[in-house]
């Protein structure tokens, strides 16, 4: 075993030694960015900590423990426990979204649930959403996920790429199906092929969207074959899609009536430009 | 953060980010994308913890290798509660072979699939011990752990690396 330890010393040190990150100095200046983030909320949530300890011990609530958005854990204080329904739901959506997207950093996070009534009058199932802005070492981006629970016997629908040349779908597209029916899409769209990442993934009870919106800095450069890779990968983007976090909010989502359809959700990015 | 602390930091952040991304690139077994993203996390918190003074950190470097380990850890083990699957199919991969190397290229290529093979525990096990030539106590107190856990994890993870290699094992040892 020796003799095989020492080699592989040798081997580790031959595959590493001339490999080097991209953009050294960008790391850096982003890495610095995200410290100085950390640090200020660190220093908001204390603030927030100490005014929600003397406004529960005034009424008497209790104390919960929330992830924070950059992994590290944040007493919060509330008076009541979160309501069912919609409410816990937006925290089990943001927590998922919290959860999946690591490491990089997370801010803005909100809630981007469909109108209940507009989905009625619309004959659309109803979504849950949540979207916020996510950094790392490649990028900014607005990613949004919308987890939309199927009418009962809806079957899965008839997913195929859209032809070449249509316009605004002329990205590659990937589709996979399970043996068992389940299928993943993967798609991304002009006007730069990935300014724009969506996967969906679908069961017989559920859909997932994970979109990615690439917020480029003024000057990058663009068009039709972008030099550098998006902060998420498509490959990312399927795994986040397929994770039992989703399923489990799905499944605590009413079942939406038979005639309902299942539609594209999508946000604007511009609240996090 | 005073403008001296700042510029200390910005210079160590500087000096350090190659060979943390060496050992993050390993760690990642080859995946750059992984790399990027666990090299900033880990400068990112030493800046956090600058702020409390940088002479309280004794060896900053040492300890920014430590916050690497832990923080590829700590991602390893959210994507395993999350639950992780692959797709039949994955579209899209940041693993890249590292260049510069000639004829060694598929045995570097090799190690580092089965690199990525092994568990995140075992992987950061083999980078410590054999790439960063730690002893058995600095990696445990990197990792957590006992030094008998150690010494335990550094035998199976060999066994187990050796498995994934199969015959090609031979070819790491020079003949």
């Amino acid at each position: 075993m020796p003799e095989f330890e020492d080699a592989l010393s040798t081997a580790l040190r031959q595959a590493a030694e001339s490999v080097l990150p991209d953009r050294p100095l960008r790391l850096v200046s982003e890495a610095h960015a995200q410290g100085r983030r950390t640090r200020r909320r660190r220093k908001l949530a204390m603030v927030t900590t100490a005014a929600a300890v003397a406004a529960a011990l005034a009424v008497g609530g209790t104390v919960v423990a929330m992830s924070g958005s950059d992994g590290h854990r944040t007493d919060t204080m509330v008076a009541d426990p979160p309501p069912a329904g919609q409410g816990q739901r937006d925290v089990q959506m943001s927590n998922a979204l919290t959860a999946l997207l690591t490491p990089g950093t997370l801010t803005g996070i909100r809630p981007e649930d469909s109108i209940a009534k507009e989905d009625e009058k619309a004959g659309i199932a109803p979504a849950a959403g949540v979207a916020a802005k996510f950094s790392n070492s490649r990028g900014v981006a607005v990613v949004s996920v919308f987890v939309t629970r199927k009418p009962a016997g809806a079957g899965l629908s008839r997913v195929v790429c859209p032809p070449g040349g249509s316009g605004g779908s002329d990205g590659p597209c990937h589709i996979a199906t399970f043996k068992d029916g389940r299928v993943m899409v993967s798609q991304s769209i002009q006007p730069a092929p990935k300014d724009w990442l969506g996967a969906l993934y679908e069961t017989a009870g559920y859909q997932v969207t994970v979109i990615q919106d690439w917020l480029r800095k003024p000057g990058t450069p663009g068009g039709n074959s972008p030099k550098t890779d998006a902060p998420l990968t498509v490959a990312q983007l399927t795994s986040i899609a397929q994770s039992d976090l989703w399923r489990t909010i799905a499944a605590g989502m009413p079942v939406p009536p038979g005639s309902a359809t299942v539609a594209g959700r999508f946000v604007s990015p511009a609240p996090w430009s | 953060m005073r403008q001296a602390q700042t510029k200390a930091y910005i210079e160590f952040a500087q000096a350090r980010t190659r060979p943390l991304y060496r050992s993050a690139w390993l760690l990642a077994g080859g995946d750059t994308h992984l790399a990027e993203d666990l090299v900033q996390e880990t400068l990112s918190r030493m800046y956090v913890v600058w702020g409390r003074g940088s002479d309280k950190l004794g060896n900053p470097a040492a300890y920014a290798q430590t916050v690497l380990v832990r923080t590829f850890l700590m991602h390893r083990r959210r994507r395993a509660t999350a639950t992780e699957r692959l797709t039949p199919d994955p579209p899209e991969s940041g693993r890249q072979p590292a260049g510069g190397g000639t004829g060694d290229v598929a045995l570097r290529v090799t190690l580092l699939d089965a690199l990525a093979r092994l568990g995140p525990k075992d992987r950061a096990v083999l980078v410590l011990r054999y790439w960063e030539d730690r002893s058995v106590e600095d990696t445990a107190e990197a990792m957590s752990a006992t030094s008998g856990a150690i010494r335990t994890r550094t035998v199976r993870a060999l066994e187990r690396l050796r498995a994934e290699l199969g015959e090609q094992a031979a070819d790491l040892v020079p003949r």
